[in-house]
């Protein structure tokens, strides 16, 4: 079922994923659309190699739905999907998805990524408050989004006011 | 149409303010498509950016599928005036968001005029990035740019109307340039039509073509006034004309006096007021004697002085009512209206008879006439002017029969010899042909040797139904009617012929007397013709004697004179007839080429008892004598006329004491005793 619901995506071969119309998608892959579309409205203060990267560390499902993305290049640039097993390589990735089963090294990771432009994105609601920067959650069968703007000011990223004015909740 | 009745400042000024208001109006529509097409792509032009704007603060919406902040953003649009309605769709065409919110969905509207004029629609894509992730299209309404354009056209409108006062004024003021001379042709031509002065002109001094109307007006103008000035000229000329006519219609030449037409029309008036009011009036018709002697021997131009001094003496002694005419030759007619008796009227016609009996001064010579007058009174002789005139001229005639210097009214009985006369007259001119004229020959005696020297030769005219006529009676109507020359010339040819037929048979030449007539004498060929006469019957010019009355000599004429001298040269005897009864002078003895001279019967009758006649008889034969002249004695009926004839050297007797006029074998006895006795004389000669 959900390979025929991205097979369709496929088909009609628009470059961007739209989001319950047409029908409802399983998680994973809304959640894919989300995060692809926080780099739209996110400016990096560089894109080296005119590459824009969009990691995860654990969840393999989510990966797999953002590989279907690899075809666009937002703010022209290359877009790469990667897994990160060695977590110092984290600072080279553009965004970062921080999944439920990263929870116990969030520490670690925003003492490393601290000062670094990197969109961090979790749909893990407690790692809201520890300073993840977009926080994505379900709320009446919708998917819904909460931006903590300090936080991104202070990894010197820029968030669009329009993704801010659709967002649940600003920090 | 309307235009043809305006004046030409309102002609113009309508068709300019028309052209004028055609050509703006043309002006407002093209300028007003012009504007309403800008302001329809400025509108597109605002609703694309519009469109930008919107789907670029849409993109999230869509990125995130967040149609409440679509629809939030989208509700501003209610202060654009314009935006009547935005449809976005997402990338896959479904409707995403839509305003109003409670409009129906009207995608892509055909794009036809009615659309073009009442909406405009656009349609964009929404992107992020190079990324399309939806369409936008808005529909506005040209609303707006309607109430822009009302308000333009309104501005124009007012614009247009001042421009059409100011230019109106303008032309107003400028057309008075054109107006003006116009005005003035128009004024100065009703002008003259009014006072038919075409003696005007027009002054403009413009040199266009209201100029050369000008111009062409005024030549047209002058050849009018040149064709009145003749035409005036013309009819100058006929009124002269006419009232010559009027004068020659109702006015004698010769005496100025009015003619016969005049008469009757004043005659009917006087002839009828008289009838009406009672009164007695007459016509008197004054013929004038011995006028036909003065015209023919002193020519006519003397006639007509006399004539004209006639009418003048006449009309000298009239009242001013009285109404004097001349009716004819020497004709007088004399009205006189109101009179109180008859007598009176013939107190007025013995004055004129007393007054035509004085001399006229015709060229420093004395012409002595008469007058003879017949009159006839209305009402009492006749009533009808016709009649009364006749009336009037038998009278005259009478008169004149009487003798002369006779005035006679009209009585009934003197008709019947007026009837005689016209039967007189028209037998006359018959008489030639019918050969009822004939001659009787009077022997002439010689006194001294008591033997026939000629004859005379005397017409008698015996007409089968009216008798034996006498000469006194008929001889008058001849010279009246001109008959007098073919009779003449009748006469003179066989007294001619006769003498030579006698001559031939009794071998003695014996004279033969001819009465010439004056009205005879006049003609310009007489003599020619006497001769060629006298030639063809073969008598000898010698003997012939040509007797002519003392008054054709009255006239001292040349031609007279050549003619008698011609005669004379050619061997005729002149004889004058009847001398001493005329009133001329005796110094034309002199002058012409007279060889006898004939006692008038008058003085002979009385001899020798009358010692006037015997003074007057003893004066002739001495002047006769004196002159070189014969001297026969005519009427000689006495031997006691013979004796006293004889005793004063008269030469010739003629009379009944000899013989009256006989037939021609009668005449021819005196030949044969002549004959004879001249035989015996022979005879006697011989035996001697």
């Amino acid at each position: 079922m959900r390979r025929l619901a991205c097979l369709i995506v496929a088909l009609v071969g628009l470059p961007f994923v739209s989001i319950g119309i047409a029908g409802p998608l399983p998680e994973y892959a809304m959640k894919a659309a989300f995060v692809y579309n926080f780099t739209l409205f996110t400016e990096w203060p560089t894109l080296p190699n005119n590459t824009l990267k969009i990691c995860t560390l654990e969840s393999d499902a989510l990966k797999h739905e953002l590989e279907k993305f690899r075809i666009h290049q937002p703010h022209g640039a290359t877009l790469l999907i990667s897994k990160i097993s060695n977590i110092e390589a984290i600072k080279d990735c553009q965004a970062l998805y921080l999944s439920e089963e990263d929870k116990q090294r969030i520490p670690v990771i925003l003492s490393l990524l601290e000062n670094t432009p990197v969109l961090t994105i979790t749909d893990v609601p407690e790692l809201m408050g520890k300073g993840v920067m977009i926080g994505i959650k379900t709320d009446n069968k919708r998917i819904v989004f909460e931006v903590n703007t300090l936080a991104a000011k202070k990894s010197n990223l820029y968030l669009s006011s329009k993704l801010l004015s659709l967002a649940k909740v600003v920090y | 149409m309307l235009l043809q009745d305006l004046k030409i400042g309102n002609k113009l000024l309508l068709i300019n303010l028309i052209a004028a208001s055609i050509s703006m109006m043309m002006l407002v529509i093209c300028i007003a498509i012009i504007a309403f097409h800008s302001n329809r792509t400025n509108l597109i032009h605002d609703l694309n950016a519009e469109a930008h704007i919107l789907s670029e603060n849409l993109t999230a919406s869509l990125a995130f599928n967040d149609t409440k902040s679509a629809q939030t953003l989208l509700e501003a649009l209610r202060w654009s005036p314009h935006i009547k309605q935005v449809v976005i769709l997402d990338n896959q065409g479904i409707l995403f968001s839509k305003y109003p919110s409670d409009s129906t969905l009207t995608l892509n509207e055909a794009d036809t005029l009615s659309s073009y004029l009442s909406s405009v629609s656009i349609q964009q894509p929404i992107k992020i990035g190079k990324q399309e992730v939806g369409r936008i299209q808005m529909n506005a309404t040209l609303d707006h740019v309607y109430s822009q354009l009302q308000k333009f056209l309104l501005l124009t409108m007012f614009s247009m109307l001042l421009a059409g006062i100011l230019g109106a004024f303008m032309i107003r003021r400028l057309q008075k340039y054109l107006t003006k001379p116009i005005i003035g042709l128009t004024k100065s031509m009703r002008l003259v039509s009014s006072t038919d002065n075409y003696a005007l002109r027009f002054n403009l001094e413009s040199k266009d073509e209201l100029g050369e109307l000008a111009t062409g007006f005024n030549t047209m103008l002058s050849t009018i006034q040149s064709h009145e000035a003749e035409l005036d000229s013309e009819l100058a000329l006929r009124m002269q004309a006419e009232n010559r006519l009027q004068q020659l219609a109702y006015y004698d030449e010769v005496t100025k006096l009015p003619n016969r037409h005049h008469f009757n029309e004043r005659m009917a008036k006087v002839v009828a007021s008289s009838l009406e009011n009672k009164v007695l009036c007459c016509i008197m018709v004054i013929d004038l004697d011995d006028f036909k002697i003065v015209n023919d021997t002193l020519g006519h131009h003397i006639g007509d002085d006399l004539l004209y001094a006639v009418g003048e003496r006449l009309s000298h002694d009239l009242r001013v009512e009285d109404i004097l005419c001349r009716i004819g030759g020497d004709e007088f007619a004399l009205i006189l209206d109101n009179l109180p008796s008859m007598k009176h009227a013939q107190h007025v016609a013995q004055k004129i008879i007393r007054l035509m009996a004085l001399p006229f001064i015709l060229e420093d010579r004395e012409v002595f006439i008469g007058a003879s007058i017949g009159i006839s009174f209305c009402p009492n002789d006749a009533t009808s002017i016709p009649v009364l005139l006749r009336n009037a001229d038998t009278a005259m005639y009478n008169a004149k029969k009487l003798g002369k210097n006779y005035c006679q009214m009209y009585l009934p009985e003197m008709e019947a010899k007026n009837i005689r006369r016209f039967a007189l007259e028209s037998a006359l001119h018959r008489a030639l042909d019918n050969k009822e004229l004939f001659l009787h020959y009077q022997p002439q005696i010689d006194i001294n040797t008591n033997q026939v020297t000629g004859f005379e030769a005397l017409l008698r005219w015996n007409n089968p139904e009216l008798g034996l006529i006498s000469p006194v009676d008929f001889i008058p109507l001849a010279e009246d009617i001109g008959l007098i020359i073919p009779i003449g010339e009748f006469v003179l040819y066989q007294a001619c012929l006769k003498s030579q037929q006698w001559r031939e048979r009794y071998q003695i030449d014996t004279a033969m007397s001819v009465n010439l007539s004056g009205r005879q004498l006049i003609q310009t060929n007489i003599v020619e013709r006497i001769i060629s006469i006298v030639n063809s019957t073969s008598l000898p010019s010698h003997l012939v004697t040509i007797e002519l009355t003392e008054s054709i000599l009255m006239d001292h004429s040349k031609e007279t004179l050549s003619k008698l001298e011609k005669l004379s040269a050619s061997g005729f005897t002149i004889s004058i007839d009847d001398f001493g009864t005329g009133y001329s002078s005796m110094s034309y003895l002199k002058r012409y080429p007279i060889d006898i001279l004939k006692i008038d019967r008058s003085f002979v009758s009385d001899l020798p008892d009358d010692a006037n006649d015997v003074a007057i008889t003893q004066a002739i034969i001495a002047l006769g004598k004196n002159l070189g002249m014969k001297l026969v004695a005519e009427g000689v009926e006495t031997e006691a006329q013979l004796a006293f004839l004889k005793m004063h050297h008269c030469d010739t007797a003629q009379g009944y004491l000899h013989s009256r006029p006989i037939p021609a074998n009668e005449a021819e006895h005196y030949l044969i005793a002549l004959s004879e006795a001249k035989h015996d004389v022979a005879i006697e000669k011989n035996l001697i």
